[in-house]
Formats: structure tokens, sequence, C-alpha cells
């Protein structure tokens, strides 16, 4: 492994650079789920976090009441129908609550002024509770169905002892729960 | 099936492949427990003959029986499965399967064809092929591979092979051609000894006249076999 | 029956290419499982290098790089962090435990790790097992030092004995002036085998590695004379300033997320915190085109393995028409030649399957210690996997369709010779 390590070391460098393109990247988005445990009755907590732009459809700051209408009504379908973008088992009978759902200007981008610079992002967040144990189920994903522009998501998994990860390209991908 | 005759073709014509005519037979007979020698020079038709009487060659008009049995009616696996239990064959050379010992050898159609088993008269497959061997003067080599066996004892694994489970005809395509004088009298002597204890009709064909006093009936296949006039 | 006994014969018969194939096919066969072994092994404990830390927090800058340096050694960091920082990680309401690590230092090519307890507490690999000691304790005092396991086979190390540590990463032929000799370790205790990169690190309590830096000034050691001799140097008296890295568990599996977040927004000082097993899939992703072709290149051997049968089988028919003829004769239909045929293909390649899996087991047998010893890779001894498994089933489902093409060719000419084959 030591040998392998090595030339990782060397291999990895280059995209690693690479990696943070996800961070404001137009058709992608990030999704975290965490679970205390698989077992029993397992609650949890599901984050998502896009470009405004596949979510409202636009970045600048809302204004018309035209806009705002259009803000509220992107994030009332991301509250509403988030089950049908983040599958989770049947088996289990999850059940997500919205805690939240914003669009906000991406802070940390400098003084950059004019309307075409500017970026937004969607934060919503999800309490989950299941009724019966995630254990050796599958979390699938549906997100074009919903918003047709997400077609590229980073979705991590953390339940117990389990860390994983799936790059849910157009919503191929399952997420298994390990037993 | 004994009143039958063993062999009945009428006007049997057969070509390979829109060739010319290789079979053209009117009639031919054969009696149940006969032992016929059927001579042609090469080319008469002989291992065409041979091969529309085993149901190896379809697609000839008229009619063949065999065993009372027409042969054109039964499907390509009920032939087979006919030849497997009812006939035994001996051909002139290379009989015998080089992997497998001189028992199972003999034993391989009784293997193969329950039928054919359940023709031995209770005996186990071992007791048969060993009655069989020893008529044929080669019971001491039951056991041996093969591989080395002379020609003439081949010939006699042969022989004891088609005999196994005492199918009622025999044809036997120039077995003795490779063998010496001596032999191929003392080879004959002893298939119709065995013939005659297993009740089996033998068809036996060559182009060496020299044995043909042996027999009960001579053919001239030329004489039958009118493709070639 | 017959069939089987048949082909059994044929194929003992023509001995040495029935042993040429199954050895062929075996080969490719142990080839195919044997990577695949090694592929899972090698996954299994590189996923199992580090367990049960939700979080690895360092001074921002690449992830991998991040994991490399703190659970790999490979590499180094950047920057450091300041102690100020880890304690006020170390105690927000949301952790559990944290294992600080200060790093930079080496002895002889091994790297030398600044920890405390809670690394021989609380450090976790291969899902649950924890550091247990071979012999000796975990290090008390300043002075002290714990080897890894391979540390100490190499270097032939015991309890007891004395270790100067070198300033920098340097090789093991690379040591020389920036040694510092004047603050020798004293061995407590040596690690029990963990198999992962555990081993090959020296272990030393922080104030270890700030009391040898002490008498430092801008990365330089002290004038002759100068120095502060190690018997003044007590643990009450060393002032941790900085570290390079830390583990974090925290309290439940939902504050990870938040913790994440806010570890690498805190404004006093730029952090970052990776969750491990998330960057070592990333990172499993990577070589995971080295893997990929690998794969292709076992799948082509068993290919041509499979090939090699078909020539064999295919080769031998001219010189078994004479059989084919005989087992007419005796009234064996065509679909009795052609699945003599197909039984010996699949002969061929089960027996291929099962020499190939008992090579497997061999060779793993046989090599996995020397393996995990010098690769610091643990292959399972076990059969094939899942995957294996799948292998091996297309492998045999390959030679049965390859039967057919000699299959086929028999039948054809059994039609066209019939009772009579010209020799």
């Amino acid at each position: 492994m030591r040998f392998a390590l090595v030339l990782l070391a060397v291999g990895v460098i280059l995209p690693a650079q690479t990696r943070s393109r996800k961070a404001h990247e137009h058709g992608s988005a990030k999704v975290n789920i965490a679970f205390e445990t698989a077992k029993g009755a397992p609650k949890g907590v599901v984050e998502f976090e896009s470009p405004a732009d596949s979510v409202v459809g636009f970045e600048y700051e809302a204004k018309t009441p035209a806009d705002k209408a259009k803000v509220t009504a992107a994030l009332n379908t991301l509250k509403a129908r988030f089950g049908e973008m983040v599958i989770f088992p049947p088996a289990a009978a999850c059940k997500l609550t919205a805690k939240s759902a914003k669009m906000e200007a991406e802070h940390h981008d400098g003084k950059q002024k004019g309307k075409q610079e500017q970026h937004s992002e969607v934060h919503a967040e999800f309490d989950i509770a299941c009724a019966k144990p995630l254990s050796g189920l599958e979390i699938r994903f549906g997100f074009t169905k919903v918003f047709p522009k997400i077609h590229d998501v980073d979705v991590a998994l953390l339940v117990g002892e389990q860390q994983s990860s799936a790059d849910v390209e157009n919503d191929k991908g399952v997420l298994k729960i390990a037993k | 099936m004994s009143d039958a005759p063993a062999i009945r073709l009428t006007d049997v014509q057969f070509a390979y492949c829109k060739g010319p005519r290789v079979l053209n037979i009117p009639s031919l007979e054969v009696v149940a427990k006969e032992k016929v020698f059927l001579f042609g020079p090469s080319g008469s038709g002989k291992t065409t003959l041979l091969g529309v009487l085993a149901g190896v060659l379809g697609g000839y008009t008229g009619t063949v029986e065999v065993l009372g049995r027409d042969v054109a009616k039964m499907s390509g696996s009920q032939r087979d499965a006919f030849r497997g239990s009812h006939l035994g064959y001996i051909f002139q050379l290379f009989n015998l399967i080089p992997y497998l010992s001189v028992l199972e050898n003999i034993t391989l159609p009784c293997r193969l064809s329950a039928e054919r088993r359940a023709r031995l008269n209770g005996m186990s497959l071992e007791q048969a092929a060993e009655q069989t061997a020893k008529r044929l003067g080669i019971g001491e080599l039951l056991h041996k591979p093969v591989t080395n066996l002379s020609v003439g004892q081949q010939q006699r694994v042969a022989a004891a092979r088609s005999l196994i489970g005492t199918p009622e005809l025999i044809i036997a395509d120039e077995p003795t051609s490779s063998l010496d004088y001596d032999h191929r009298e003392k080879f004959l002597e002893l298939l119709f000894e065995s013939c005659q204890a297993a009740g089996s009709t033998l068809l036996f064909v060559s182009h060496d006249r020299s044995l043909m006093h042996l027999f009960d009936r001579q053919l001239s296949l030329p004489d039958i076999n009118k493709a070639g006039s | 029956m017959l069939l089987l006994s048949l082909a059994y014969h044929s194929l003992k018969n023509r001995v040495l290419t029935t042993a040429l194939t199954v050895f062929s096919i075996g080969l490719s066969i142990a080839l195919l499982i044997g990577v695949e072994n090694v592929r899972v092994g090698a996954r299994e404990s590189f996923a199992n290098t580090i367990s049960q830390t939700d979080l690895i927090v360092g001074a921002r800058g690449g992830s991998l790089q991040l994991l490399l340096y703190t659970v790999f050694r490979i590499g180094s960091a950047t920057n450091n962090i300041s102690f100020e920082t880890y304690e006020h990680w170390k105690n927000h309401p949301a952790v559990a435990w944290t294992i600080p690590y200060s790093l930079g230092d080496s002895h002889r090519g091994f790297r030398v790790v600044g920890t405390d307890e809670n690394f021989y507490k609380h450090y976790r690999f291969r899902r649950d097992k924890s550091i247990e000691f071979a012999s000796g304790r975990a290090p008390a005092d300043v002075f002290e030092v714990a080897l890894g396991s391979d540390v100490a086979r190499d270097l032939g190390y015991k309890t007891g004995d004395k270790v100067v540590i070198t300033h920098g990463v340097a090789s093991a032929a690379g040591r020389g002036i920036l040694d510092h000799k004047d603050k020798p370790f004293t061995v407590t205790g040596v690690l029990a085998k963990t198999a992962t990169p555990v081993d090959r690190s020296l272990y030393i309590p922080l104030e270890g590695i700030s009391a040898v830096h002490i008498d430092w000034a801008d990365g330089a050691p002290p004038m002759p004379g100068e120095e502060v001799p190690a018997e003044k140097i007590t643990k009450q008296s060393v002032k941790i300033d900085q570290i390079t890295s830390f583990l974090l568990r925290s309290k439940s599996r939902i504050d990870t997320l938040r913790l994440q977040r806010e570890i690498s927004t805190y404004t006093e000082e730029p952090l970052q915190a990776i969750i491990p097993g998330l960057t070592l899939q990333e990172l499993w992703r990577t070589i995971g085109y080295a893997e990929d072709a690998l794969t292709v290149v076992t799948f082509f051997v068993t290919i041509v393995g499979l090939l090699g049968m078909l020539v064999s089988l295919y080769t031998s028919l001219n010189e078994r028409r004479r059989e084919m003829a005989i087992l007419r004769a005796i009234g064996a239909g065509p679909a009795k030649i052609i699945s003599l045929l197909v039984l010996e293909s699949f002969m061929l390649s089960a027996a291929g399957c099962i020499l190939g899996v008992g090579l497997v087991y061999g060779l793993s047998v046989t090599f996995q210690p020397i393996v995990e010893q010098h690769f610091g890779l643990y292959v399972p001894i076990q059969g094939p996997t899942t995957t294996g498994w799948i292998y091996l089933g297309a492998v045999m489902v390959a030679g049965l369709i390859i039967g057919f093409i000699p299959a086929w060719k028999a039948y054809r000419n059994t039609l066209s010779d019939g009772l009579s084959v010209r020799l």
C-alpha cells in the first residue's frame, strides 16, 4: 500500500485542486445526509445546497413582485417535493420535515458589482424521522424530475460509523446503508 | 418381427445433393437370420446403401424397411435409437474408441441404449461382454487398453460390440479386408457362430469374393443397383 | 452418465493438451480472482485505515493533502494551527474527543508524531480496533517515545533504548546536523501491529515536540552552549504553541455536518475539516482507473485462456472424426455428439476454475504474511468475492458457449461423414 500511496500522492494533487469545482457550478448541487444510527427508528438531518439558478431560474436579487413570487414558489416546491429528489427507502417509512429553505447571495465572492457577476445559492435543511431501521436499505434520487437543471449532485451520507458518498449524475446512483 | 424380412428395399433411389443417382434399387430383400454376402467394386454404392440401411442417410425415394420398420417414417432421434438397439455395425478399420478399454468398447452400445441393455437377458453388462468376448476368442483381453491390440483382435472386439445385446441385424462393412487370409476365415467362423447364437441376420459387404462361398446367399450390388447402368 | 464418462476418458486420453488447457484457464482464473481479492483487500484496508473519526481538522488547504499527511503520513502540512484554536474545538460542546497530531520531525526515515493520551485511548482502525501495546506502555513523560511495530522491527529497537529524533522529514540516510541529539527519547513501549500507517511512526507526547525545539529560534538550532539541557525540561514547563492537525469525534453524527461547517467558517484561523471516509472514497475513486485497467487486462488474459481451450478442442476434432462415426453407429444422435463436446469444454473450464480458486487460496496462504509485512496490505484469505463468483460463473458459461463451436463443427462432420470416415 505504501507503493500505491506514493502513486496516489503524485496522482492526487491535480484532481485535488479541481475538486472544489462544486462550489458554484450551475447544474450541480450538494446533499448531506446524517443519521445518528441506522437502527431502531433513525432520526437525522438532510442538507441541500445548490446554485439558485437551478432551483429558482435566476441568481440576481429578487426585487419585483413577480421575481419574489418566483423565489417563493421555487422554495415551496423544494420544500414540498424534496422527498422525490432524495428518495429514502419506502421500507423505512421516513418522514421529511422542512426546517428552512432560503436563497442567499454568495457572500465570500468578493465585492464584484454588476448583475452578471452575482451568484446566489439556495440552502435548505430538513429533519428526517424514520419509523423503521435503515440498515441494508438504499437511498435513490430523482432531482431532475423536480428541478430539471440539477443533474450532477454530490451526496454525502453519514450513518453511524458509515461515511460514504455518491456522485449522482442525472439521478443515476444509489447510496447503500450498511447492515 | 421375426416373420418380416430383415431388410426390404422397394424402388429406392438416392442421389447426393442433386448429383448423379448413386442408388437405384428396384428390389432387395434379406430374410431374417440369413447370412448374406454383398459384393461389388468400389463406387458401386456400397457405402451409400449401408448409410441408408443404418438410417444415417435420408432423402431417398421409395421405401426402406429394416426389421419391418419403415426407416423414412421414423424421426431422426427414433432412427438413432433404433440403430442403437437393433443394429450392430462393424467397420473396415479403426472400430474402437481409443481411450476406452476393450470391455468399455464392447459394452458401449448397451450403455447408450437402455433398450439394448434390456436385451441382455438378465446378465450384467460385464457378464454379457465376457460371454460375447469368449465366444470370439478374446475373453482374456477385456481389461486391456485397445491401443495394445493387433488389427485382428481389434476387429473381434468390434464384432463383440456389434453382437452384444443380440441385435437383429449385423452390418459388416469389409471387416476382414485388413486381415490376412487365415485370420479372415477364422474371424468369419467366429462371427457366424455368434450370429447363430444370437439369431441375428448378417449383411456382409466386401469386394473380396474369396469368402463368398461361406455365406447362405451372395448378392452382386452392380446387379441390384441399376444406377450405374 | 455415459457422456460424462466418455468426456472424462477422452480428456484423460489427451492428457497433455488437457493439462495445459486446464492450467492456462486455471492461471487466468487465479489472476482474475486474485486481482479481485487484492482489489477488495486494498480497498478494505484502505477504508479501514481510520475508523470512528468524524472529522480531520487542519489548516486550510487541499483536503486530500490533509488526509494524506494526517492519516498516511505522506507529504506535509504547509501550515500549522494554533494550540488555542485546538483547545477551542476540543472543548466545543458537540465534541466527544479529539486527538492532536504534531508532525514534522522524523527518525531514520520514520515520522515522529507528537500526540497525547487520547491517541492511545480513542484511536480506532478496522472498525473498532484500538491501539494496543506489544510491549511496554504509553509514553508519559516529555522524553519518552512509543514505537510503531514496523519501526521497532526494522530498526531493532526495544524498550529502554534511546532514540534521537531529527528535525524535518529526512530519509534514513539524511541524518546529520539537524538531529536533536542533545535531547534523546527513551523507548517505553512498542505498539502491536495494526497493518496501517500507524505501524510506521514513532509517538511522543506533544510536549516532546515542543521540548526539542524549545531552544530553537526562527527554525534554526541553538548556538553551541545555548542549548537548554533536557534534564531541566519538565512536562509542566513546556508550552505547546501549535499542532499540525487533529482528529475529532462528535457526540452525534448529526452534529458532524454542523461542526464541519462551523470549523471551515471559523474566523480566528483558516481551518478545514474533512470527513475521512468521504475523502478516502474520493482518493479511491482517483485510483479507480488503474484498478479498472488491471481488471480489463485480467479479463483479456481469461479470454486468451478460453481461446486456448477452443483451439485445443477444435484441432482435436479431425483426429476424432472416426470416434464420432463410431458413436453414431452405435446409436448416438447429433444431440449426443454436440453434448459430448460441450461437456468436454465445460469440464475443462470447470477444472480450470477449480484449479484457479485453489491457486488463489494457495498463493494467498503463502504470500499473505509477506504482502502484509512489505506493503501493509492485508489481503484476507477468502474464497471468491461476490464479484469473483460472478467471474467464475461467467467463465464457466463462456466455456459452455465456446464448446458449441467445436460441437457444431463435429456435428457438421458427422452429417457429411455418416458412418464412413475415410482416413
